[in-house]
């Protein structure tokens, strides 16, 4: 599965939602560009009319009352700038209640247009036609210090470009302030919230993962799943259901059949030592082959539909004492001696009994490889590892790299199926260990290297079972 | 020595019956736990072969069973079964089985096993232990060799009857240790060493067909000597 999704791969759900939102929030934004530019930009009386507004706005920040308690206008050079540059095309003035003039700029401009105090008006908008081109002519009333003070402003051809500076503010005061701190905000709070709504799901595939053949009864968790999320879940839970039911019937089965081929297998070996004298008990030794075989096939058999349900935590030195003590009769019958060392090991987890077949199947080789007289030594430890030595030839170098697949033979005529080491090598694998062997120069040592309840992956699937 | 094989497949019961009884054993046959059941009811028995998977039941739950009779909780029980899951462990600590075996096997292996578990204390062959010439008569504690008589210290014959009763099999160290030492509060370590070598040496000198093998970490393995 994990390969399956390595393969394809697909754009993340937060990166997806991410741009859907940045797309829209520039469409948003491009809308409001377009309002404003076609609010201003398509008619030049209308842009004129409000750029003069818009002067007349900043002329207003810059009053100022003098000590003598007379008030004045103080332009910075960049405000005044445009009305001296152009002295035919800007002008203003800022008149008091009382009809005084405090400031004003090119009043030339001004002349023969009409205006009085005296009117009360807040603001006032016309259009001269002066020669061939149209003016503006804005009055703008603002206040100081409590009493009022109008400005009127005229605006022409608008040489330095007042009435873009007027769009420039407009963009800056109406969309980009606004809208990018709110288009980042919601987009940080949708992707939070994105996050936020995964985290179960998360959790529900590190669960998954954990899931294999060997671990039965594992369930993915629904609670605090996003509700969109759990039939997934559930579905996934039903089709485990149905993935327990066909491990378990394996596993029945395989039961059954070591039963079954047992059984004929019996009356068989019973059969030929009713008819085998000694020296002729060739009958008995394919039977025992085949029985070997047979053997060897079931745990394969068992090995793959075996569950971690089986495993226990276990003395290593204890087993290893016990299957060295049970196949010391082979080893003097065939004039070989065996030898047990313990430096020390901690507890092992693991399914006891197929570890202990799969140290019995090394000590066995081990005894065929060894020659007569010499010892095969079985060490346990220091650690969680176990060897087993001979003194035979070592494994030949052209079945280095495929001695422990199924259907090998480390020794010719050793008459098995050379299933052996494809048991040790899948035993310790499911324990979450690993075998290996080396070749010294007066024979060969087999390792098995155990994971500890602390580093095992098999070990992590029980407490998740738990 | 009378035996009861308890083993539906017939033609397993008939081939295990006749090698049986061809070692000098008595046997009676069930095909079935009520058939045992009724058997047991009317005679009594040294040694019970019991398979597993009988038609009207689980045998490790009626050997659970019977193990709680009077009649029966002193008769040893060897357990024949296919079922290879099975260890020692289980049959030992659970069910009160003295030994088990796989099948397919030999019935040479059988009457080993019956004869090795009848020969452990307070069983019927427990009086005269035998391994190629030589015989210890556990009761007088006396061994001959070829009919000689040869004379061993106590704990020499002590070591010799817990080998010879386990004859063909490893004795683990510390139980042989705990045997013969528990009396005392220390001892060198390499006395049990020095005890099994001067064993052996008296057995060669009697001309003795049994070797007593190091089986080192392990413990020690009387077995026939190979010729």
């Amino acid at each position: 599965m994990r390969e399956f999704f390595k393969q394809a791969v697909r754009p993340s759900l937060v990166r997806s939602a991410t741009i859907s939102f940045i797309i829209v929030a520039a469409l948003t934004m491009f809308a409001e560009v377009t309002l404003v530019i076609l609010k201003y930009g398509l008619s030049r009386d209308v842009l004129m009319t409000t750029g003069a507004e818009h002067e007349a706005e900043v002329l207003a920040e810059y009053l100022q009352l003098g000590p003598d308690g007379t008030l004045s206008l103080v332009l910075p050079q960049d405000v005044a700038h445009p009305f001296q540059r152009y002295p035919h095309d800007y002008g203003y003035q800022a008149i008091q209640q009382d009809g005084v003039i405090i400031a004003s700029a090119n009043a030339e401009l001004f002349a023969g247009t009409r205006f009085n105090p005296a009117w009360n008006l807040d603001s006032s908008v016309r259009q001269i036609q002066r020669k061939s081109l149209t003016t503006a002519l804005v009055m703008k009333r603002a206040e100081f210090g409590g009493a009022p003070i109008y400005f009127r402003i005229t605006l022409g051809r608008d040489p330095a470009d007042l009435r873009w500076w007027l769009m420039h503010d407009e963009m800056l005061d109406h969309v980009i302030v606004p809208m990018v701190p709110l288009t980042l905000a919601m987009l940080i709070a949708n992707i939070f919230a994105l996050r936020r709504s995964l985290r179960p799901l998360a959790e529900a595939a590190r669960n998954a993962e954990a899931i294999n053949a060997k671990t039965t009864g594992l369930r993915l968790e629904t609670d605090n799943l996003p509700m969109e999320i759990v039939p997934l879940v559930v579905s996934i839970n039903r089709a485990l259901t149905r993935l327990d039911q066909v491990v378990g019937f394996q596993r029945d089965f395989t039961a059954t059949v070591a039963h079954e081929l047992r059984t004929p297998l019996a009356v068989l070996t019973l059969q030929l030592g009713q008819h085998t004298s000694a020296g002729n008990d060739s009958g008995l030794i394919v039977a025992g082959e085949m029985t070997h075989l047979v053997n060897q096939l079931l745990n394969v058999a068992q090995l793959e539909a075996s569950t971690t349900d089986a495993f226990e935590s276990f003395d290593l030195a204890d087993m290893a004492r016990q299957t060295v003590s049970r196949l010391a009769p082979l080893a003097v019958e065939r004039g070989r001696e065996i030898e047990f060392d313990d430096y020390g090991s901690p507890p092992i987890l693991g399914n006891r009994d197929a570890i202990a077949a799969a140290v019995r199947n090394l000590i066995e080789n081990a005894l065929r490889a060894t020659p007569s007289g010499s010892a095969v030594v079985v060490a346990c430890g220091p650690g969680a590892r176990l060897s087993v030595r001979d003194h035979g030839p070592g494994v030949p170098e052209a079945l280095k790299t495929k001695l422990f697949a199924a259907f090998t033979q480390g020794l010719q005529n050793a008459g098995g199926a050379g299933l052996g080491l494809a048991i040790v090598a899948k035993t310790m694998e499911l324990q979450g260990g690993r075998a290996w062997y080396e070749n010294l120069a007066d024979g060969c040592v087999f390792r098995l290297d155990f994971a500890t309840p602390a580093t095992s992956t098999a070990a992590a699937d029980c407490n998740i079972l738990s | 020595m009378k035996a009861l094989l308890i083993e539906d497949n017939v033609k397993i019961s008939n081939l295990v019956a006749s090698g049986i009884k061809g070692s000098g054993f008595e046997v009676d046959r069930a095909f079935s736990l009520s058939e045992a059941e009724e058997i047991m009811a009317l005679s009594t028995f040294d040694v019970i072969v019991l398979d597993l998977n009988l038609p009207d039941g689980d045998g490790i739950s009626w050997l659970k069973k019977i193990k709680r009779w009077d009649s029966c909780s002193n008769v040893p029980v060897i357990v024949a079964t296919a079922r290879s899951d099975l260890n020692d462990r289980i049959i030992g600590l659970d069910t009160g089985a003295d030994d088990y075996i796989v099948k397919p096997f030999e019935i040479g292996e059988l009457l080993a096993r019956m004869r090795a578990v009848l020969r452990r204390p307070g069983r019927g062959l427990s009086a005269v232990l035998s391994v190629g010439n030589i015989e210890f008569d556990a009761a007088a504690w006396r061994l001959t060799v070829c009919g000689q008589m040869v004379a061993l210290s106590r704990r020499e014959m002590a070591l010799l009857q817990i080998l010879l009763t386990r004859a063909g099999h490893v004795v683990a160290r510390e139980s042989l240790e705990q045997t013969l030492y528990s009396t005392e509060a220390e001892f060198t370590p390499n006395a049990l060493e020095v005890l099994v070598s001067r064993l052996r040496r008296r057995l060669s000198e009697a001309m003795a067909d049994v070797s007593i093998h190091t089986i080192r970490g392990v413990g020690y393995l009387l077995r026939l000597a190979q010729p």
